[in-house]
């Protein structure tokens, strides 16, 4: 494995949680699938259609999105937003999350 | 907007998803890429052209990496999603291969005088022989996942890919699945692997008969164009799948292949035995016999196969010649497609 597979490897392995928590976070209000991509984009976490689609139907079956299609401009649109479950767990990432955040800070300020 | 490239785009994504949800990804995927353009539109102040539809689906992925992505979701697994149907056919394909193998090889030794305990015992290895059929398949269908991980095949496919290439829509006729392509050719693979290997190790032919039974001049005199021919045919799959434009390929190679099976076939039948009792036992009787059954298997299952081939290959050659035929009749540009529901 060559320095630059490594590393594609690891930022793709770090990148999958904080995309799971943003997608999450940025569902608390209602989107369809393009907006939410848009949403993510415009605060510097691009994320193409092939992985968030898949990404928001498992995380529908796993109970933390709700869905529902809707016409808008003449198209139907799937609409997501976070259920009461997601919420919840939500929540406790995000908690996680700064925990998370606050040891690597401090670990790599003692480094 | 002429949005037929778009049309053609999901319908080749849609070939590949599973059928449950197919509709549903689909329409989504399809909204998504619709947006898109419409964006790009209201910039440019124009309808899009071509090369700029183009790229944006060139952003959004080759049909079968985007396809893939909703078959198994995230999961780590020993055969990925791409290559498990084609697996599950292999395997299913091999196990029957063997435990039709069992069968005669039970004959053979019922007809050479053996007892009833052992065409018992002999039904009782077929466990055992089923496992190591079961490993090596599941380590040639690993190994090529893994080499098409490690060599980044599907990437290098991913950035070479051309929209402009996809097939173009047919509403009344279906174009081969590119699954389907890929799952023939694995297949032709797995054979071809097995038809190398069992020239020097007998025993895949036959099991503990192989001790009894020798390849004669006519199976050295058909074995060469018999590998040749599987090779030709997983050569012309690749063909068909790295190039789908090209609409009458996979229908049009697979009858010619099937008429060389069949002269191959042909050939095949009219020869004598194509297995023989080894040197220092042709004068038991009970091995000539399980030879003469062997031959006997052989020859019908021969024949049995080059009628089913002729079958398969005129009414292949009907669909073709009607679907030329309803080709020429459609004007240039006509619509072939309306709904994503269509698909």
């Amino acid at each position: 494995m060559t320095i630059i597979d490594n590393f594609e490897s690891l930022r793709l392995e770090l990148r999958r949680g904080c995309l799971i928590v943003a997608v999450l976070a940025q569902l608390r209000a209602e989107h369809y699938g393009y907006t939410l991509r848009k949403a993510l984009a415009d605060r510097g976490l691009a994320i193409d259609e092939g992985t968030l689609y898949p990404l928001l139907r498992r995380l529908e079956t796993q109970g933390l999105l709700q869905s529902e299609w809707r016409e808008e401009a003449k198209r139907n649109k799937r609409f997501y937003r976070l259920s009461a479950r997601g919420e919840i767990i939500l929540e406790q990432l995000l908690v996680e999350w700064k925990h998370i955040n606050e040891s690597l800070t401090s670990i790599l300020q003692e480094a | 907007m002429n949005m037929e490239l778009f049309d053609r785009y999901l319908k080749c994504v849609g070939a590949m998803l599973p059928p449950a949800h197919k509709t549903d990804i689909l329409e989504e995927l399809s909204d998504d890429i619709h947006s898109q353009a419409e964006e790009k539109e209201a910039q440019l102040g124009r309808p899009l052209q071509l090369g700029e539809q183009s790229d944006i689906l060139r952003a959004t992925g080759h049909p079968l990496r985007v396809a893939m992505r909703y078959r198994n979701i995230g999961q780590h697994q020993l055969i990925s999603p791409l290559l498990y149907p084609a697996y599950i056919f292999a395997l299913k394909v091999m196990l029957l291969i063997v435990g039709v193998a069992h069968v005669i090889t039970a004959l053979v030794l019922l007809a050479g005088g053996a007892g009833s305990e052992q065409v018992v015992h002999r039904f009782l290895e077929l466990p055992m022989a089923l496992i190591p059929v079961f490993a090596w398949i599941t380590i040639v269908f690993a190994a090529f996942d893994y080499l098409q991980t490690k060599f980044h095949l599907l990437e290098i496919w991913d950035t070479r890919w051309n929209p402009m290439d996809l097939p173009v829509i047919s509403a009344d006729r279906p174009q081969p699945r590119p699954l389907n392509i890929l799952f023939h050719m694995l297949n032709g693979i797995v054979f071809l692997t097995y038809l190398l290997v069992a020239k020097h190790v007998p025993y895949m032919f036959f099991g503990p008969a192989a001790a009894y039974l020798d390849p004669g001049p006519s199976w050295h005199k058909i074995y060469v164009p018999l590998v040749l021919y599987v090779t030709v045919g997983v050569v012309l799959q690749g063909v068909a799948l790295a190039r789908p434009m090209w609409r009458w390929f996979s229908a049009g190679s697979e009858i010619a292949l099937n008429l060389v099976g069949i002269a191959l076939l042909r050939l095949a039948i009219k020869l004598p035995a194509y297995f023989v009792v080894p040197h220092g036992v042709e004068t038991i009787q009970k091995y000539r016999q399980m030879a003469d059954i062997v031959n006997q298997s052989i020859y019908w299952s021969f024949f049995g196969i080059s009628i089913g081939l002729a079958i398969a290959t005129a009414i292949d050659g009907w669909k073709l010649f009607m679907q030329i035929r309803s080709d020429n009749r459609r004007q240039p540009g006509e619509p072939v497609s309306k709904t994503i529901r269509s698909f």
